[in-house]
C-alpha cells in the first residue's frame, strides 16, 4: 500500500505553495457547503469572508444542482479550494450535456467581457426579467460570481462524447492584503489547467477528500463531519466507525506531535477509495527524528490480534497508573481495530522532516 | 459534597455526578487532551470515596471515545475498583456497533467491577 502514500506525497508536493488546499470528490449535497466554508475560513481575512462563503456555496451548489452525469462508471465531479498568495481559488468540475455546454460557454464569454458597471446592469436586468435562461438560475449565479470575485471567471470544456462535456470553472478571489507594490499588482491567479491536472489525479484515484493546511480543533470538526457522511456502514459493519476513529486519532497525532512552522501545525489528510475499502493518510512535519516511531510501528505490524490486545491493555493500564503521556495507545488501537499493517513514509524538504502515516480500512 | 454536572461540548460528553452514588457519562468523548475534561470528575469520585459508604454505579453511554478518553475512563474505573465501597458499570452501546461492545468487555477483563451490558 506504499503506492497510496506515494500518491498523496505527490499531491502534497503539488500543493507546496498552498496555504490551504482542499479537494472534495465525494457525495454532492448541500449539507456539505457549511463544512467546506468552515474549513476554508481559517485562512481568510475577515472582510473577504462573506464573499468567500457566497462564492463557495454558489460554486458547490452548481455541482449539486446540475448533478453528475457519470462517465464510464467514474464520477467526474470535483470541488476544490486553494489558497495561494493573495488568492483563494475556487474550482469546480462536473460533466454537462452539449446544450448546457453551449449555454455556459456563451454566457461566460459574455460575462467575461463586461466591466463592473456593466455586470451590475446585467444583474439588475436579469433579476427583473427573471427569464434570462431556460436553465434555471444558472445565468444569474454566474453574473453574481463574476461580480463578487471581481475577476474573469476561468473556464474550460473538454469533449467526452458527442453529447457530453467536462466543464471546469475557476473563480479567483482576492482574500489577502492588496499591497500596492509592483509584485502584488503583477501576481496573477494560477491557471485553471493546473487544477484540471489535480482533478484528473483525484478522480482517477478516487480520492474522496484531501485537505492540506493548519490542524487544530477548528479544522477537525468539519473534516470529521465530511468523513462521517461519506462513509456510511453500508457494506460492512462498523467501517464508517473505523474510519471516523482512525481520522480522530491520526489528526490528533498531528495536533499533538506535529512541528509548528510559521505558527501553524501544517499537515495533510486524505481519504480515498480502494478495491477493498478505504485508505486514510495523514502527514506532517515532525520535531526530531522518527526512528523510534518507525521501529514502534514495525513492531506492532508484526503482532497478531491477541498480542495487540495484550499490549493495548498493558499500555493503557500503565498510562492510567503513571499519569504519563499516552504515546502509543492510539496507534496500537488503530492497528488492532483495522487489522491491516500501518504504512509509514518519511521525506525531507526545505521546511524539515515530513512523516506520513497511512492505513487501509477494509470491508471484512 | 454536592451533585455536579459537566456540560457536553463539541468534543466532550455530559457527565452527571449524583451524591446518591450515580455517575452518568453520555455522548461522545474525543478531546485531544481528555485529562482536563475528566479532571473534575476524578476529583469528585475521590471525594465520594472518602465521604460515602454506598457503592457507585457508573453508567457509560458513549457513541464514541478516542484513546485519550480511554485512558481517563480507565483511571476513573480503576479508582472505584480499588476503593472499598466498590461499584458496578452499566455499559450502553449502539446495537450495530461491535467495536463499542468489545471496548466494554475489554475494560471488564481489566477490572474487578461487575459490568452489565445494555444495547440501545
Amino acid at each position: 500500500m506504499k503506492d497510496q502514500i506515494a500518491l498523496i506525497d505527490i499531491l502534497r508536493k503539488c500543493f507546496t505553495g498552498d496555504k490551504i488546499s482542499m479537494n472534495y470528490h465525494g457525495l454532492f449535497d448541500d449539507a456539505f457547503t457549511e463544512q467546506l466554508i468552515a474549513l476554508a475560513e481559517s485562512d481568510v481575512e475577515k472582510k473577504a469572508k462573506k464573499r468567500m462563503a457566497l462564492l463557495i456555496s454558489e460554486s458547490f451548489q452548481n455541482i449539486v444542482r446540475h448533478g453528475d452525469l457519470e462517465v464510464s462508471g467514474k464520477e467526474e465531479s470535483m470541488f476544490g479550494i486553494r489558497g495561494i498568495d493573495k488568492f483563494l481559488h475556487i474550482f469546480s468540475a462536473n460533466s454537462v450535456s452539449k446544450s448546457t455546454k453551449d449555454f455556459l460557454e456563451e454566457k461566460l464569454d459574455e460575462i467575461n467581457k463586461l466591466d463592473k458597471e456593466q455586470l451590475k446592469a446585467l444583474y439588475a436586468e436579469a433579476l427583473e426579467n427573471g427569464t434570462i435562461s431556460s436553465k434555471g438560475g444558472a445565468g444569474l449565479g454566474l453574473i453574481e460570481m463574476a461580480r463578487k470575485s471581481e475577476r474573469k471567471i476561468q473556464k474550460k470544456f473538454k469533449k467526452i462524447t458527442e453529447e457530453l462535456y467536462a466543464f471546469y470553472m475557476q473563480i479567483d478571489l482576492v482574500i489577502g492584503e492588496t499591497i500596492e507594490d509592483e509584485d502584488e499588482t503583477q501576481s496573477e491567479p494560477i491557471s485553471i489547467k493546473e487544477n484540471e491536472i489535480i482533478q484528473e489525479l483525484i478522480t482517477e484515484h478516487e480520492i474522496i477528500f484531501l485537505y492540506k493546511g493548519d490542524f487544530s480543533s477548528d479544522t477537525m470538526n468539519p473534516i470529521l463531519s465530511i468523513m462521517k457522511q461519506n462513509t456510511n456502514d453500508e457494506n460492512g459493519k462498523s467501517i464508517g466507525f473505523k474510519i471516523f476513529h482512525s481520522s480522530v486519532e491520526l489528526m490528533q497525532n498531528i495536533v499533538r506531535y506535529g512541528a509548528e512552522i510559521d505558527g501553524k501545525k501544517e499537515g495533510i489528510f486524505s481519504l480515498n477509495k480502494t478495491k477493498n475499502g478505504y485508505y486514510l493518510c495523514t502527514g506532517n512535519y515532525i520535531v526530531g527524528d522518527s526512528e523510534n516511531f518507525e521501529k514502534f510501528i514495525s513492531d506492532i505490524n508484526q503482532k497478531d490480534k491477541t498480542e495487540l490486545d495484550l499490549l493495548y491493555r498493558k499500555t493503557l493500564k500503565e498510562s492510567a497508573l503513571n499519569d504519563d503521556d499516552s504515546a502509543g495507545i492510539g496507534m496500537i488501537d488503530l492497528r488492532r481495530v483495522i487489522m491491516n499493517k500501518i504504512d509509514v513514509a518519511k521525506g525531507i524538504d526545505s521546511k524539515g522532516t515530513y512523516l506520513m502515516i497511512g492505513l487501509e480500512i477494509t470491508y471484512k | 459534597m454536592e451533585n455536579k454536572i459537566i456540560s457536553e461540548t463539541d468534543f466532550g460528553p455530559e457527565i452527571t455526578m449524583d451524591i446518591s452514588g450515580k455517575i452518568s457519562i453520555a455522548g461522545k468523548s474525543m478531546m485531544e487532551d481528555a485529562s482536563l475534561f475528566y479532571g473534575p470528575c476524578l476529583s469528585w469520585v475521590e471525594d465520594y470515596i472518602q465521604n460515602k459508604k454506598e457503592g457507585l454505579q457508573i453508567e457509560i453511554d458513549l457513541n464514541y471515545f478516542n484513546s485519550s478518553s480511554a485512558k481517563q475512563l480507565m483511571k476513573l474505573l480503576m479508582k472505584i475498583d480499588d476503593a472499598e465501597i466498590g461499584g458496578n458499570v452499566v455499559w450502553i452501546y449502539p446495537t450495530e456497533n461491535d467495536v463499542l461492545l468489545e471496548r466494554g468487555q475489554e475494560l471488564e477483563i481489566m477490572l474487578d467491577l461487575p459490568f452489565k451490558y445494555s444495547p440501545k
